[in-house]
């Protein structure tokens, strides 16, 4: 079976296996539970404080004071960026990674490109397209004038600027989940289409019928991405807007509660908890409707 | 087999000492520059630049004073950003020196049940902020002005060094001789001087809206003036006791005169102008007047040493007498950490900053009123424009509110936020969103 | 014939209009790097008139570039060569079953995709670290790269899907010629694994070279700051210097493009590992 050795060196593989998963437990399961633990105590962001529990008194808080109506604002705007991000990039990302698939001429350029943004990262892209958004010298704007006559307040605006958000992030990710769709697809056997093309199909029917059931695990790791990705962004908000403009989410909310918020840490623990069975919820849908879908065919 | 194991160890190890290097050589960098035993002293402060190149002019000379000691200045974005960084830093008592964005503000009272304790009360209860009182420093500054934004408890935490005016509108002076337009006295006055300046083609106000913050500051004019007749405090103390409300008549008035001033003398497109650009566009001649702090008159006239400009109170009411007097606050305020890695030289800083010398130094690049007495700033700007409006010196209802804990938006961090009205924002009326904030205000009553 | 002939005409030009949707802004970045801040405010959008290179070595000293540069050389490098590594360390034994109940650690690794957001408490035990050992607590080198390093994420789950399909008799033959376990994975497995582990050093040095919000988190001190902190230096101070700012746009990307384009033609290979596994 272990083909290293007996006796110490049975061991060896163990010994060096403790060291990630001393990290993992370090620095992230370990939090982790204790981040769940917290969102039921008075636990503050003060040296040496003790803390007490105090039952739900955090999640009460959070839905029923002042600013309840913000949460949900938050929760729904969540969604909105889950839902939006999820279908328009994948659909996208599919859609083009078909396309590039068919041997077109420099594949591997547009491929580079369309990854590029996710290379250069949050911080770069914010500014990017700050600058084109730019109300007052940026191009866009210049280019809505000429087309529309008509002037945006971009990441300033209370009813474009989650759009645009949306728009961004995107814009950013699209090129990540094409590659693994490309992925899929290049593991498809070229041959199947051939056969498929001699028997008349139209190119929707191959499509739909060989090469989608077999790309399906692809599919199921860019919804699970996505999902995630989308649910627990929040540096793109805090880059564009930094929260303004009704452009918060739960993500962002736990960031700001924790590091600009009053000193008290159970309430946004107890937002993480929330946002984690969000996540769970949508997670399990997905994973139950994309694998009904690898069955079926 | 053994050389096989310690080959690995020694791959191991070499990993290690990579990532170990990374861990030392920071301590080698905070030491070395320092050289010998140089105690360090941190000082936390945020960016804005006259001021920062004051402070480091003040260190520089108390580097050379004091040769054992190496102050280490780190300054962060404003706002937000500031307060982040503030709050980590004295949690894990990694600051000696602490800026804070205004002298103390209201802490608690019997008549607040479950009000936010503010953050700097909590760090002072848990015994992070050194007590002053004692401090011969503390004589150098007008006793009243520590009483009112450095002491808790009656022991002195703060040293405010200096005031500001923030209810004023910067003028171009020269936009408004051409033509023949005088400082406003009441409100009428001030909308007829702006639709005159309207039928000019001349843009009458710019404000830095994409902040949002600055939009609050003529609305402090108006809050002071109008909210309980000219009695702010009285006012706040009746929201608190059922009185008064964010939608009584009062202060649906303050919503609605803001809503004027942005729906009809903005700017176009002030929702998307940054702080650090707006006074270019007054400077530069594009608006007529700025709505800003009095503590940006050092970047206006570096933004455009050829501009002529004044500074006069927004006058919020009919009554000229009532309307001439400026609503501010204690700027930048220093408290030493009490845990710090360096209280003791956190103390020879600020007796050294509050040496008269060197406070003159900073007031002076600050554009502040001084706190304390007999300074001589030279400055015009001070002595012409803020000086004739200083004698009903009042705090602005940011430092005089205290809030309720988790407060909503539309009232948070003590402000009644006009971005929220149309156009740029989604209440079509100034009722709309002062009914809002009433219900908020309730909603966030201790249960 | 006819037909195929007009999709791919379609298909081109699909790919060139989303093409000028991503070129776009990043040639208008780099052409408002070159310009002077006067020829930016006259002219924002047009070609660039007089090329002032001079922009770059003013960005570099104003964004001091030159120290934040070496900060985040190290915390990328270090961290993104432990993460490889550790990753090795989880994935072989994993995929191979060489421990006990891999299938149930395989498992509990993947639960951090998952987990509840550990922000909070993560930043608590940040600061008690500095508390008790302070070489790897807040605000030290060390403790960032700890905190970006980790064996149990998407190069994990890269990694175990490419090692399955990597054969099992290779390993017997190792051990029948006596080769020890580390040396089989240095020697051996890591160099078939070229592919997956290009992908996994772009995708961990993009998230440590870019991070800008862990450092606001616990790099608090000037002496740590990472490249990302000095685009901050550009905002502020008399509006913001568009041309400058692009600048060190540029300087903090060029770095992982350079990177990327060497690496980039693993890239599908990676993703395929990624895919399959799951």
């Amino acid at each position: 079976m272990y083909p290293f050795g007996k006796g110490f060196n049975r061991f060896i593989p163990l010994l060096l296996l403790l060291i990630p998963m001393a990290l993992y437990i370090v620095f992230y399961f370990g939090p982790s539970i204790l981040t769940v633990i917290y969102s039921f105590t008075d636990v503050k962001n003060l040296p040496g404080s003790t803390y007490q529990f105090v039952g739900l008194d955090n999640y009460k808080d959070l839905f029923f004071s002042g600013n309840s109506g913000e949460r949900w604002r938050s929760i729904i705007n969540t969604l909105i960026f889950m839902f939006v991000v999820t279908i328009v990039q994948n659909g996208v990302a599919l859609f083009i990674a078909v396309i590039i698939n068919q041997r077109l001429k420099g594949d591997y350029f547009y491929r580079a490109v369309f990854f590029l943004p996710v290379v250069l990262g949050v911080a770069v892209v914010a500014l990017i397209w700050g600058m084109m958004f730019d109300p007052l010298n940026g191009p866009v704007n210049r280019l809505y004038d000429v087309l529309f006559g008509y002037q945006d307040m971009f990441f300033g605006s209370f009813t474009h600027a989650f759009g645009y958000i949306i728009f961004v992030q995107i814009w950013m990710y699209m090129g990540y989940s094409m590659l693994i769709f490309l992925a899929g697809l290049q593991s498809v056997p070229k041959d199947l289409y051939e056969a498929g093309h001699i028997d008349g199909t139209s190119k929707w029917q191959s499509f739909r019928h060989i090469t989608f059931p077999l790309i399906a695990p692809s599919f199921t790791v860019n919804m699970l991405l996505s999902i995630i990705g989308a649910m627990s962004t929040f540096d793109i908000i805090l880059a564009t807007t930094d929260g303004r403009f009704n452009t918060r989410t739960m993500a962002y909310d736990v960031y700001k509660e924790t590091f600009r918020g009053s000193l008290e840490m159970g309430l946004p623990s107890a937002l993480s908890v929330i946002q984690f069975l969000i996540i769970l919820l949508f997670v399990v849908v997905a994973v139950r409707q994309t694998r009904k879908r690898e069955v079926e065919y | 087999m053994i050389k096989k194991l310690s080959a690995v160890l020694l791959a191991g190890a070499l990993t290690f000492s990579l990532t170990a290097c990374g861990g030392s050589s920071d301590s080698v960098d905070k030491e070395t520059p320092a050289k010998g035993d140089k105690k360090v002293i941190k000082i936390l402060h945020w960016k804005q630049d006259n001021i920062n190149k004051a402070v480091e002019e003040i260190n520089k000379k108390f580097e050379e004073k004091y040769p054992e000691y190496k102050v280490e200045y780190t300054t962060t974005g404003p706002d937000d950003e500031f307060k982040q960084a503030q709050r980590a830093r004295i949690t894990a008592n990694d600051v000696d020196v602490l800026a804070d964005l205004s002298g103390m503000r209201l802490s608690p009272q019997e008549w607040t049940p479950g009000a936010k304790v503010p953050d700097w009360q909590q760090w002072i209860d848990t015994g992070l902020i050194a007590d002053l009182s004692g401090q011969a420093f503390i004589k150098n500054y007008n006793a009243n002005d520590i009483e009112k934004a450095g002491t808790y408890n009656d022991k002195v935490y703060a040293v405010p060094t200096g005031k500001v005016a923030m209810s004023g509108l910067f003028y171009n002076k020269e936009i408004f001789e051409q033509n023949g337009l005088s400082v406003p006295k009441t409100w009428s006055e001030f909308i007829k001087l702006n639709d005159a300046l309207k039928a000019k083609g001349i843009t009458p106000i710019v404000v830095a809206g994409k902040d949002v913050w600055p939009l609050k500051l003529p609305v402090f004019a108006l809050q002071a003036k109008i909210l309980g007749g000219g009695d702010q405090q009285k006012w706040i103390e009746g929201v608190w006791k059922g009185e008064t409300a964010y939608n009584d008549d009062e202060a649906v008035e303050v919503l609605d005169k803001m809503k004027t001033i942005q729906d009809n003398y903005m700017i176009d497109g002030f929702m998307g102008i940054d702080y650090a650009t707006a006074p270019s566009y007054f400077a530069t001649g594009k608006a007529a007047m700025l709505a800003d702090g009095s503590w940006d008159a050092p970047t206006v006239a570096a933004a455009n040493p050829e501009l002529k400009f004044g500074y006069f109170p927004l006058p919020a009411t009919e009554d000229a007498a009532k309307n001439a007097s400026f609503v501010g606050k204690y700027d930048v305020t220093w408290y030493a950490a009490e845990k710090g890695p360096n209280k003791e030289g956190a103390l020879k800083w600020l007796e050294f900053f509050s040496e008269p010398e060197n406070y003159t130094t900073f007031v002076k690049a600050a554009g502040f009123i001084p706190t304390q007495d007999n300074i001589q700033t030279e400055s015009d700007f001070i002595d012409n424009e803020l000086t004739p409006y200083l004698g009903d010196f009042e705090l602005a209802y940011e430092i005089m509110m205290i809030n309720r804990q988790n407060i909503g938006e539309h009232l948070a961090a003590e402000g009644v936020h006009t971005e929220f009205l149309a156009p740029g924002g989604l209440y079509k009326t100034a009722k709309e969103l002062a009914d809002i904030q009433q219900k908020e205000w309730e909603a966030a009553a201790p249960k | 014939m006819q037909n195929s002939k007009t999709t791919q005409i379609l298909s081109y030009g699909v790919v060139f209009l989303l093409l000028i949707l991503y070129v776009v802004p990043l040639l208008l970045v780099f052409n408002v790097s070159l310009k002077s801040f006067n020829e930016y405010l006259l002219n924002p959008i047009g070609i660039v008139q007089n090329i002032e290179w001079g922009n770059y070595t003013q960005a570099w000293s104003e964004g001091n570039f030159a120290g934040y540069f070496t900060n985040s050389l190290i915390y990328t490098v270090a961290a993104t060569g432990l993460t490889i590594i550790v990753s090795l360390f989880a994935a072989f034994p994993v995929a191979r079953g060489y421990v006990m109940w891999s299938g149930f650690i395989y498992m509990f690794f993947l639960l951090s995709q998952f987990l509840p957001n550990p922000m909070v408490a993560q930043y608590k035990l940040m600061l008690s670290f500095k508390e008790s050992v302070s070489f790897f607590g807040y605000d030290t080198k060390l403790g960032y790269i700890l905190l970006k390093t980790t064996g149990t994420g998407v190069v994990f789950m890269m990694f175990v899907g490419y090692i399955k399909s990597i054969s099992r008799d290779l390993d017997e033959a190792a051990g029948m010629d006596g080769s020890g376990y580390i040396r089989y994975l240095f020697q051996i497995i890591l160099p078939l694994m070229k592919p997956v582990i290009a992908t996994g050093v772009i995708l961990t040095a993009i998230g440590v070279w870019n991070d800008f919000v862990g450092p606001i988190m616990y790099l608090p001190s000037p002496a740590n700051y990472p490249i990302t902190f000095g685009l901050k230096e550009f905002r502020g101070q008399y509006g913001n210097n568009w041309p400058l700012l692009a600048c060190g746009i540029t300087i903090v990307a060029a770095p992982l493009i350079i990177l990327y384009t060497f690496i980039q033609k693993y890239l599908v290979d990676g993703a395929l590992a990624g895919a399959v596994k799951s």
